[in-house]
């Protein structure tokens, strides 16, 4: 009986467009995770506070006027709220950035860390603004005069679809131009990178609002999925199945993580499809909490470079480039490994 | 002045808490991020231990930080130990995946529902202000009797010079709890004078304060004091000081450090768990984010105690605790983790090495 339901919701096109819809906005977001984190060196623990921002800000001013009980709400329309989305979130980022690019190593970390949750705490208690712990239970979707639910539902997946994509192009032409070598630069020895003229801070500075800028534009997109908005949305656990994904993939590898958020939803999604008796949903809620953990462990114990590793990206135009390719591809490996180890080398060099 | 009250303990328990959290991550030169769930762990036995083995909470509470400590342990072992020569991230993404298999554990096993704690938290033993300042200037006194005395005895090994002297007395290590307690009392006179109404308590102008909170608070201190001086006293507590600052060294010179960081794994868990059964109990009960809740205010009072420094940990954690609940005056309750991350921002911008690490000034005279 429950296997039959569980079979019947594999046949259906709706469990499936669901899921590819999902991974296609979490690819999105890893993929921007990998430009800030696997190439630019900033370990950022809190980007679903930006994610968060971005939902707020579109859901606060696409809501029709007078449906919510809210001091703001002027009812724009849904290109002008994924705009707003954008700008907002990249302010925001710009000024978390500016603080929060001054720390280095864990201190970063734990401050991004920090800024997501206090957003968190204040979508909960600024209630006149983002109604409380409830929420919102209904988001403004665009093309919903023009398509039937069915229909609508394909649409926005192919919307969702062409954003992944916009964003896989956009970190392509990042890793082949001298913007993502300087990036690369430095985050792998900072000294040498400001000997070579690249401006560190700014362009930390300028990667971190870039992906504060394209995280507040997909946030529409999880909210269509989501249909919803509310604090317990923002909880860390989406960051670190971003994480986890970009682990998983292979950090720094430009496809790597679309192919870890493949692997990593698609198991825990399937889970979730699986029917059980009353006594185990305690285990069954479990399931994707559980399954983030072992992997992030087992993966950075017995392939701490990931499924496709930065080299699957780099390697084959340094071959182009280079005569020394076994020796580049070594010292490739070799700074891997040391990034990954962080700065614990390097000083503070403020 | 009731506030005073709730901030002494919430920084009692965060300081045993955190001081778990600086010791692992002096020793083992990481962030363990799964700490709040070892935490959480802890609470949920000690119910467990209660609500079905029928022990006392004291009972309860001790079999379940060792048992806690046991598996810090073990999971020093067999989860940090083979990606330790891999640094600091793999080891910081290493935690927190394993937090998440903690937490989903506890998930699996326990529900997401409340779990209640049926244990009172005991009968109130009220004061009238001036005998709460009296007391806090008491304690306050001694404890910078204390941190003098222990300031001494550090200086004296490392320093002769100074010995005695005030500058030696500021430049050292009990620093951090006389400065806790002395803003203690400051602002405990400054709530005084504004509020002299006696916040939250209705019926009469004083302060009270439930049995079981004047026990976690001297529990907590105890506990950290112990620590300290096995630490500075004990030879298990100088190995471990070694280790922590060279740890090949430490080896070559024949100190087991394998054993070494066995312990600092079970004083580590073994305190999480000890807060966790106290947050449990305050509480009245738990409901499983309380890992991920506690682990940002731990994060918070590590890093602005600084590395270096057991009382300087502790000192912040209190200072933290105060902050948290004295803020209750001016800012809804509602803010009091914004009030704790906001402080912590604000000092890793103003003071990265935190408030009362000793690197600078060792940076300095070098």
């Amino acid at each position: 009986m429950n296997t039959l339901a569980a079979i019947s919701a594999l046949g259906s096109p709706t469990f499936w467009m669901s899921l590819f819809m999902l991974i296609g906005i979490y690819s999105a977001v890893t993929m921007l995770l990998n430009v800030e984190a696997g190439w630019g060196g900033m370990w950022d623990l809190g980007i679903v506070g930006l994610l968060a921002i971005g939902s707020y800000t579109y859901t606060i001013v696409t809501n029709p006027p007078g449906e919510f009980d809210v001091v703001y709400s002027p009812g724009w329309p849904v290109w002008a709220g994924i705009l707003a989305a954008m700008a907002t979130t990249g302010i925001v980022a710009f000024l978390v950035g500016l603080p929060a690019l001054r720390a280095r190593r864990e201190y970063f970390l734990i401050i991004t860390f920090a800024f997501a949750e206090v957003f968190r705490q204040l979508a909960i208690n600024v209630r006149d603004l983002t109604h409380g712990t409830v929420g919102f239970n209904s988001v403004a979707r665009p093309f919903e005069s023009f398509f039937e639910k069915d229909a609508l539902r394909g649409v926005l997946l192919a919307v969702t679809w062409a954003a992944a994509l916009l964003v896989y192009a956009l970190t392509r032409r990042i890793s082949r131009s001298g913007y993502g070598r300087a990036l690369r630069a430095m985050r792998d020895n900072e000294p040498v990178a400001l000997s070579l003229g690249i401006r560190v801070s700014w362009l930390r500075l300028q990667t971190f609002v870039l992906v504060g800028v394209a995280v507040g534009g997909v946030a529409p997109l999880y909210l269509w999925w989501l249909r919803y908005v509310a604090p317990s949305v923002f909880e860390p656990q989406f960051t670190f199945t971003a994480w986890t994904a970009l682990v998983l993939g292979g950090i720094a590898s430009r496809s790597g993580a679309v192919l870890g958020v493949g692997v990593l939803l698609l198991f825990t999604e399937l889970v979730e499809l699986i029917d059980v008796p009353p006594e185990f949903r305690n285990v069954h809620v479990a399931v994707h909490p559980l399954a983030i953990g072992l992997l992030l462990v087992l993966v950075l114990r017995f392939r701490p470079e990931g499924l496709l590793s930065e080299r699957g990206t780099f390697g084959a135009r340094a071959r182009q480039t280079t005569a020394l390719d076994g020796a580049g591809a070594a010292v490739a490996s070799r700074l891997r490994r040391l990034s990954l180890r962080g700065d614990s080398g390097k000083e503070e060099s403020s | 002045m009731q506030h005073v009250v709730f901030g002494l303990t919430t920084g009692g328990v965060l300081a045993a808490a955190t001081v778990g959290f600086a010791l692992i991550r002096q020793t083992e030169n990481f962030l363990h991020i799964a700490h709040g769930q070892v935490l959480a762990l802890g609470a949920y036995l000690s119910i467990i231990l209660i609500t079905n083995g029928g022990l006392n909470v004291f009972v309860a509470g001790l079999v379940a930080m060792v048992l806690t400590g046991i598996l810090g342990v073990a999971l020093g072992a067999v989860v940090f130990k083979p990606v330790a020569d891999q640094g600091g991230n793999v080891l910081l993404f290493t935690s927190i995946g394993l937090a998440f298999v903690i937490y989903g554990a506890i998930i699996a096993t326990f529900g997401t529902v409340l779990r209640k704690v049926p244990v009172g938290l005991g009968s109130r033993i009220e004061f009238s202000v001036t005998e709460f300042v009296l007391v806090l200037a008491l304690a306050a006194a001694l404890a910078t009797l204390v941190g003098w005395m222990l300031a001494n005895r550090a200086r004296r090994a490392e320093h002769r010079e100074v010995a005695g002297t005030w500058a030696g007395l500021w430049a050292a290590r009990g620093t951090g709890l006389m400065l806790a307690l002395i803003t203690a009392a400051v602002l405990v006179t400054f709530v005084l004078a504004t509020q002299s109404d006696g916040f939250g308590t209705g019926s009469h102008n004083g302060v009270d304060i439930a049995t079981s909170e004047l026990a976690m608070i001297l529990m907590s201190l105890g506990a950290v004091l112990s620590l300290q001086f096995f630490l500075s006293l004990t030879r298990m507590g100088r190995w471990l000081r070694a280790a922590a600052s060279n740890p090949s060294l430490a080896a070559v010179r024949g100190i087991p450090v394998r054993v070494v960081s066995g312990v600092v794994w079970f004083i580590g868990s073994a305190l999480a768990a000890m807060a966790g059964v106290m947050i449990a109990v305050r509480r009245g009960g738990v409901t499983t984010p309380l890992g991920w809740e506690n682990i940002l205010v731990i994060l918070s009072a590590a890093v602005l105690g600084g590395t270096g420094s057991i009382m300087g940990v502790m000192a912040a954690a209190v200072l933290l605790g105060l902050a948290m609940d004295v803020s209750a005056l001016w800012i809804p309750t509602a803010y009091r983790l914004v009030v704790a991350f906001g402080a912590l921002i604000l000092v890793l911008l103003v003071r990265p090495e935190g408030l009362f690490s000793t690197r600078r000034r060792a940076e300095q005279a070098s």
